[in-house]
């Protein structure tokens, strides 16, 4: 025992004491095997989970390792438990192994304990998936069944290890054109982890470059390659940021959406064509099999819809990386993230990679706006349900936006609503645009456009902007209103603020809210979320803000 | 041994003597006694009553033994004296005679078996695993039974009457507690064990669980230890210190199998409870005595603490206060820095490390019982590494500020009742009179900074604080005061296991509150008897005149303090009232 920097509690949390002298070293070791849970400013959580033990020891760290890292660094002994469960966890992964025969091509699961091999083929989830019993320590599984008996090992606490090989794909160049940049030293890791594991996922936050790593993966493998992202102008981002950095041209990238349905070597899809169907049957799963793809890049795999991971489970052959912000699924389905994309392959915390300068700090603040008497009179005649909508639109807010957009005159500002008639007002005060789910897709191009090139400094968005867009312009977010303080929302809304800022300005993320209304009580989970994500958080009174 | 339907002392002599309760004693007596009354049961039976002296030469054994196992069947009630002679009941013989045909030993195997193997010892190098593992367990435990006695002072759990705890209560328990709603038994049981809570018909801490709580970890341990030392069953008692250097396990089982042959499920349980809380506390690791363990069972619990103090973790005196209103100690904090921070702060989670949560309530609360935000703020100077940041500091001064807005009170003027709510703030009155939520409470303005309800200040304060408005409680001088969920019981109630005597108890309670009806219970016994053994019995009934009439009756039922019966001489049936029977014969 060391009088280190951190606490490991029986649990499974381990606390890490960020101004202790070894914290640096210890959150890079800590990090390979533990999640981050909480990281606010001098204390950070992280919770050493199954999946986390297991996708350590997939990226080849051993439990002797993990064990020494948590005694070097810890400030009281290791409880025994904690000891115990992560030898026995990390055991249990890589005892099986589904590979290919080299002989018979057949897809077969091997385990040199007869005794586990023995426990899983007595599963009734796993039986479906059986052919014949070659030996003690070998059966054969059914060709198709490779995603799902991998889903079905893992519920059972028996991770496989897949080396059963993937489909080279249709050779295609692409290289990186790296004239005014580079991939950055973690992009390019990130790109290396993946090959070396076969598939997995790569969390970065966002603004670190994700699409980057996607177009270092792509120009590695060499082959078509079938990205998956979450909507239409995400797609198109996609498109542009490949002919930005690749070699591809605009003849190789083709878009496969509700309004355009191209196959090219490399296409672009959303996860909503993928999932629409026609007469009760997925209506375009000819895609995946439309050509002989090498690589699937999953973009923004939190978000992957639960009918994907069945279409994924029947993708095995194929190479796959995901993409992803946060291992976090609102539907806690990570577990399938891991079976069905593979394991977690690099993981950068956010705040290091801030300190690398790559990204700019976000300053959070609450505003607290008291309503005039009148207002808060109809607010408290108000039924429950109607409440939400008065506090978040209360016209108290309106002059303070103002007063904002004043204080930030000259810098790029976003104002985030979620309410339409609250947007307009919002648009024809502030003498701004407006940006709305109904507008459409060219308009709302033109005016990220604007706004990226400082023709158009101030933006009014709905819901819409919480969507992958990329706006690294922007230096300011007013968030006016909100829907019920979604995580995952939060995370989206500061992203918008994360992403590199040329201009050198701080980015500050302002949030209004009527005093003593349930807007205040949205904000309390807010300011946890924020300040738990390390963000400096400041709450201020309306009128210190004019003054 | 059948609880229900135990009246008087007749149905618990009945009870008593039949087959199942007199194995149900047997099963308690270790192997020596019960050889002793198998010795004794035979000798009556065909040369008299034994003396001591002849039952030591029977079964071997000196007279220092003799009297320790007469002593122990006499106090079970299996075994008479009478003039210096010995001899069971003849339930009693008759039950031991039986045991071979249930697979139990006969007298010659009790007095005639030799004990199971010897004992393993623990080697030097398993001790250090035992220790840390202990250590580790005791520490978790510790801040478990912490935890929930803080949680049951808050609100008591409602005990069930089969046993357990109503399921909300579990659920907020564990979940204080950081365990799983099974593992609450064990904690509470450990608690009881050092008179730290009360099982009545809730669970709530006693009278002893607040200076425990403001003691030192190593000191609240001691007691917990303390506790199950001295509520160690006796019979394991000395069997432990026995083997205070050796692994128990299953070696423990098998001896104590062997100790109780009938003991079955009941001394296996005791001494499983037993093994159970030993590991709990760290007392054993792996079912082997740790350091401090051993030194419990041999020196007692002074020297117990002092080896636990060198595997609990040192104590901290500083904290982190963090933006998102947390404040973690970095390691096991002082009690009285955890005291003082709970007072404005709600506890989070509990580990070597530990965290609160500081919330406007939190805040309001501790204002309420007597706190200045001035003084949160110092003791929150004294303790931080890090300041105070801006959000926490933003809280403190934006809940002083809004803190004793409203004051409720109840209304105590004459024709008055109910409680009032006023305020200086006549704006904030208008909106509790509009506001739907309150609309139960019937609020009505009575004055520019007065509004009535004519419900108690209880309904009314706790309706303004869970719709979140800034109101205390006062008294009618103006003074704040606190309006709690808290309740606390007495005294201990010493807990038994033994239902026989539980029912005694019960029995004579029952008996004590009404002693004249003894008579009348007799006669409702004995017709109980005849209704079910269908017998015909002679009646004597006192007739209104005071004139008194045999009847020869065979009882048909007895309720509802009348007997129906039918008449055998006149052939119809009659329905007399109890009160009025005198006496019961057999008919023969």
């Amino acid at each position: 025992m060391s009088d280190g920097p951190l606490i490991v509690q029986s649990d499974r949390t381990v606390l890490l004491e960020v101004a202790h002298d070894q914290a640096e070293d210890a959150r890079h070791e800590l990090a390979v095997f533990a999640e981050l849970e909480r990281a606010p400013e001098h204390v950070h959580t992280y919770r050493i989970t199954r999946l986390g033990l297991w996708n350590a020891r997939a990226a080849g760290h051993t439990a002797e390792q993990m064990l020494d890292t948590l005694e070097r660094f810890a400030k009281f002994p290791v409880p025994q438990t904690v000891s115990v469960d992560i030898a026995e966890t990390v055991g249990r992964y890589g005892r099986l192994i589904i590979s290919r025969d080299t002989e018979s091509g057949e897809l077969i699961i091997t385990s040199t304990d007869a005794a586990v091999l023995a426990e899983i083929t007595r599963s009734s989830k796993v039986a479906p998936f059986l052919g014949v019993r070659r030996s003690s320590t070998e059966w054969t599984l059914q060709p198709w069944a490779r995603g799902q008996v991998k889903q079905e090992l893992l519920k059972l606490g028996w991770p496989a290890e897949d080396h059963a090989g993937y489909t080279p794909g249709t050779a295609h160049d692409i290289d990186l054109v790296q004239d005014d940049w580079h991939l950055r030293d973690y992009q390019q890791k990130a790109v290396d982890n993946f090959f070396a594991g076969g598939s997995g996922v790569v969390v970065l936050p966002c603004g670190a470059g994700k699409t980057l790593v996607g177009a270092g993966a792509m120009a590695q493998a060499g082959t078509t390659t079938l990205i998956l992202v979450t909507n239409t102008v995400s797609a198109r981002q996609w498109r542009a940021e490949l002919l930005k950095r690749t070699t591809l041209t605009e003849d190789e990238i083709g878009e496969y959406s509700g309004s355009v349905k191209e196959v090219k070597p490399v296409t672009i899809a959303t996860y909503q064509i993928l999932t629409a169907k026609r007469k009760g049957e997925y209506a375009h799963l000819a895609l995946l099999d439309a050509l002989d793809w090498g690589l699937i890049v999953y973009d923004e795999v939190h978000l992957l819809p639960a009918p994907v991971f069945k279409l994924t489970a029947e993708l095995q052959a194929r190479r796959r990386l995901g993409l992803t912000a946060t291992l976090v699924r609102e539907d806690g389905r990570e577990s399938d993230v891991f079976s069905l994309i593979g394991p977690k392959r690099f993981d950068a915390p956010w705040k290091e990679i801030e300190a690398q300068g790559y990204i700019s700090p976000a300053s959070c603040y609450e505003v607290r706006i008291d309503l005039p008497d009148d207002e808060r009179l109809e607010y408290a005649a108000s039924a429950d349900d109607e409440r939400y909508r008065l506090a978040a639109t209360a016209p108290a807010k309106l002059r303070v936006v103002q007063d904002l957009v004043a204080k930030h005159a000259g810098e790029r500002i976003l104002v985030i609503g979620q309410y339409l008639d609250q947007i307009d007002e919002l648009a024809e005060t502030l003498g701004a645009p407006q940006l709305t789910g109904a507008t459409p897709i060219e308009e709302r191009e033109r005016l990220y456009q604007e706004f990226r090139d400082g023709t158009t400094p101030v933006l009014v968005v709905s819901k819409v902007a919480n969507f992958s867009i990329d706006l690294p312009e922007a230096t300011v977010a007013i968030q006016v209103s909100g829907s019920f303080g979604s995580r995952q929302e939060e995370a989206q809304r500061l992203g918008r603020l994360l992403r590199p800022k040329e201009s050198g300005l701080p980015a500050n993320f302002y949030t209004l809210v009527a005093r003593d209304t349930v807007d205040q009580d949205f904000a309390q989970n807010r300011q946890r979320f924020l300040a738990e994500q390390g963000y400096a958080y400041t709450i201020l009174d309306a009128g210190d803000l004019a003054a | 041994m059948r609880e229900h339907g135990i009246r008087d002392f007749f149905d618990l002599a009945e009870t008593l003597l039949d087959r199942t309760s007199v194995q149900a004693a047997l099963e308690r007596l270790d192997r020596g006694t019960l050889a002793l009354l198998a010795a004794a049961g035979e000798l009556a039976s065909t040369s008299g009553a034994p003396t001591a002296a002849e039952l030591g030469t029977r079964l071997g054994v000196d007279a220092v033994e003799v009297a320790r196992r007469t002593a122990v069947a006499l106090e079970a009630g299996l075994l008479a004296e009478e003039s210096g002679r010995f001899a069971p009941w003849d339930a009693v013989t008759d039950q031991l005679r039986a045991w071979p045909s249930f697979g139990l030993p006969t007298g010659g195997e009790l007095a005639g078996s030799l004990p199971p193997a010897a004992l393993e010892p623990v080697a030097a190098s398993d001790a250090r695993f035992v220790d840390r593992g202990a250590g580790d367990r005791a520490f978790a435990t510790l801040s478990a039974v912490t935890e929930l006695l803080y949680a049951l002072r808050e609100e008591p759990a409602r005990r069930l009457s089969r046993g357990g705890i109503a399921l909300p209560d579990g659920r907020r328990l564990a979940a204080a507690a950081g365990v799983e709603t099974e593992e609450l038994d064990l904690l509470l049981d450990i608690a009881a064990r050092a008179g730290l809570a009360d099982a009545g018909a809730d669970w709530a801490p006693s009278v002893a669980a607040t200076p425990w709580l403001a003691s030192s970890r190593l000191e609240r341990w001691s007691s917990l230890a303390r506790g199950w030392l001295e509520r160690l069953p006796e019979e394991l008692h000395e069997l432990l210190r026995q083997r205070a250097h050796a692994v128990w396990g299953q070696g423990l089982l098998d001896y104590l199998a062997w100790l109780y042959p009938a003991g079955g499920t009941w001394i296996r349980e005791r001494a499983q409870q037993a093994a159970r809380e030993a590991e709990q506390l760290g007392i054993t690791g792996s079912s082997t005595p740790s350091t401090p363990g051993a030194a419990l069972l041999l020196h007692g619990p002074e020297a117990a603490t002092a080896e636990m103090a060198t595997l609990f973790p040192a104590e901290v005196d500083k904290v982190y206060l963090q933006p998102d209103l947390t404040v973690i100690a970095p390691g096991p904090l002082a009690a009285g820095l955890d005291a003082r921070l709970r007072r404005f702060a709600e506890a989070e989670t509990r580990g070597l490390a530990s965290s609160y949560r500081i919330t406007a309530e939190s805040v309001t609360r501790a204002l309420v019982d007597g706190d200045s935000v001035e003084a949160i703020r110092d003791a929150l100077s004294a303790i931080s590494l890090t300041g105070i940041p801006q959000p926490l500091d933003y809280l403190l001064a934006d809940t002083a500020a809004r803190f004793g807005t409203l004051r409720a009170g109840t209304l105590d003027g004459p024709e008055e009742f109910g409680a009032y709510v006023r305020s200086e703030d006549t704006a904030l009155l208008d909106r509790l009179v509009v506001d739907p939520n309150l609309a139960a409470l019937g609020l009505r303005r009575t004055g520019e900074h007065r509004v009535v309800s004519r419900f108690d200040i209880g309904v009314l304060f706790w309706a303004l604080s869970d719709a979140r408005y800034p109101v205390v409680a006062e008294d009618a001088s103006g003074r704040v005061i606190a309006l709690r969920r808290e309740r606390r019981s007495g005294g201990v109630v010493a807990v038994g296991d033994d239902t026989a005597a539980i029912l005694v108890q019960r029995v004579r309670a029952g008996a004590a509150d009404e002693p004249e009806e003894t008579g009348q219970a007799w006669l409702a016994r004995q017709l109980e008897l005849a209704i079910r053994n269908r017998l015909t019995v002679r009646v004597l009934v006192r007739l209104p005149d005071g004139s008194e009439s045999e009847y020869l009756l065979e009882p048909a039922g007895l309720a509802s303090g009348r007997l129906r019966a039918r008449d055998r001489r006149a052939d119809i049936e009659r329905t007399l009232p109890l009160a009025s029977i005198v006496s019961v014969q057999p008919a023969d």
